[in-house]
């Protein structure tokens, strides 16, 4: 995927990059994605869409809307895919869709409003939404695998409460996971339902930060499995994403955003270790550190 | 009339509304005539929040005139700052709905020639001149405006300015 710095994404469409800027917050586009050193970068489909739209535009607000249009195509493609059960076809489709964008924005723009209008159209008990959330779900696996090794000292355990892995809230809970790994964090997903030896497999992790993920499990058994948890690797942020309430068990800090991309910076920056709190070999965070901090 | 919109080819085309005056399609200013061409994108360089448009002078607003440009779908492609204070709606909200979702003709019995349709439908389409009507905001009762209808430009469309 091409991207561009912020000058030459304002050279492009002939406008300051204070413009850009501006139009951001008033249009939320072209959306840009931050680099590790949180400088903007855009994506030049996005605006080579837009330059195109403005020529012949009435609007910014128009530009946009149609700039937006043309890159929604990948939608309707994979739509189409998934509904007649062409399954080589959705491949290509999300290739094409990675082609333009980053693969978190190919997942947030384009597989899971795919999924969306699928469970819209047939519901979710349908063969036709397992049939297109397996396919999602291993297209997520397989973009999981290929993702590089870890760069930052830091450890996130997602306690998966979700209770069947088609369900809607599992395939949102593998992008926010794809995303966390592909930011360069090390994740590590259990069943919140396997509480044997819990402790011995998350202290050798060493985690920063707890993510209770979905809510087709109680909240007895979701907190049974979070007090092992911090039980072992001591006190430490225990945020919720796509679980609606906050157990009487469970004495969670904060609720992540529905969206996996904004769930995900927002969970990296509450497992960030603070400076002070890394350790001196290389920045782990392990269970003595956090016991002497408790 | 003259051949360009701030520098650039003109698509609006002739016709014989008298002479052209470009204006922000947000803010409503005029481009500086000393500032070089913007390019292809038209952006305004006073608000950077709306591109330059082009209608004749008879029909252009002033900065502080609320207006709307309605292409010939009757949907809004632009709505000016003043028009979104008027009319209580962000023009991001505002583009692609129909008109009607924001204004209704003040007489309730306009629907023949003459009506804020056909009146905008004639403008978009690059009938000539300025039109005038009265319109209220839609569900609004007790409140109308003159407007007056024109074509605008470059790519055809109408635009509605509201006077206050």
């Amino acid at each position: 995927m091409r991207t561009l710095k912020t000058r030459e994404a304002a050279a492009m469409l002939s406008v300051s990059p204070n413009t850009l800027r501006a139009w951001e917050r008033r249009f939320n586009y072209p959306r840009p994605q931050r680099t590790p050193g949180q400088h903007r970068v855009y994506v030049h489909a996005e605006v080579a869409a837009l330059r195109d739209a403005l020529q012949a535009g009435l609007s910014i607000s128009s530009a946009v809307s149609r700039a937006r249009e043309a890159l929604s195509g990948d939608t309707s493609v994979l739509v189409g895919a998934l509904s007649s059960y062409e399954l080589d076809r959705a491949d290509a489709a999300m290739e094409a869709a990675i082609a333009l964008r980053s693969v978190e924005r190919g997942v947030e723009e384009v597989l899971l409003p795919s999924l969306e209008e699928i469970a819209a159209r047939w519901g979710t008990d349908s063969a036709s939404w397992a049939l297109s959330a397996r396919w999602a779900d291993g297209w997520l696996r397989w973009a999981h695998k290929l993702a590089p090794a870890p760069t930052r000292p830091m450890t996130i355990v997602i306690g998966d409460a979700t209770a069947d892995p088609l369900e809607p809230e599992a395939i949102a809970v593998r992008a926010f996971e794809l995303f966390c790994v592909r930011s360069g964090a090390r994740v590590l997903t259990l069943p919140v339902r396997r509480l044997v030896d819990v402790g011995e497999v998350v202290t050798a992790f060493g985690p920063q930060a707890i993510v209770l993920a979905g809510e087709g499990v109680g909240d007895t058994e979701v907190a049974r499995w979070a007090y092992q948890v911090r039980l072992a690797v001591g006190p430490m942020p225990v945020m919720l994403y796509r679980r609606a309430t906050d157990g009487d068990g469970v004495r969670s800090t904060s609720a992540l955003p529905d969206a996996p991309y904004d769930a995900h910076r927002q969970a990296l920056s509450a497992a960030e270790p603070a400076p002070e709190r890394r350790t001196a070999a290389g920045g782990r965070f392990t269970r003595e550190t956090a016991r002497s901090l408790a | 009339m003259s051949a360009s919109i701030h520098g650039l080819p003109s698509r609006f085309g002739d016709h014989d509304a008298g002479e052209l005056r470009d204006f922000c399609g947000h803010c409503g200013q005029a481009p500086d005539p000393s500032s070089a061409p913007v390019g292809a994108t038209r952006v305004c360089q006073h608000c950077d929040l709306g591109l330059v448009l082009q209608a004749s002078e008879a029909v252009a607003p002033s900065p502080e005139d609320p207006f709307l440009v309605v292409d010939n779908r009757m949907a809004i492609c632009a709505l000016s700052s003043a028009a979104e204070k008027l009319l209580g709606v962000d023009e991001t909200a505002a583009v692609n709905r129909h008109l009607g979702e924001f204004l209704m003709p003040a007489d309730a019995n306009a629907n023949g020639s003459g009506s804020l349709i056909e009146l905008v439908l004639g403008a978009a389409a690059g009938d000539g001149g300025v039109e005038r009507v009265r319109v209220r905001p839609l569900g609004v009762f007790g409140v109308r405006f003159s407007a007056r209808i024109g074509r605008c430009g470059p790519t055809p469309s109408a635009i509605v300015v509201l006077e206050r």
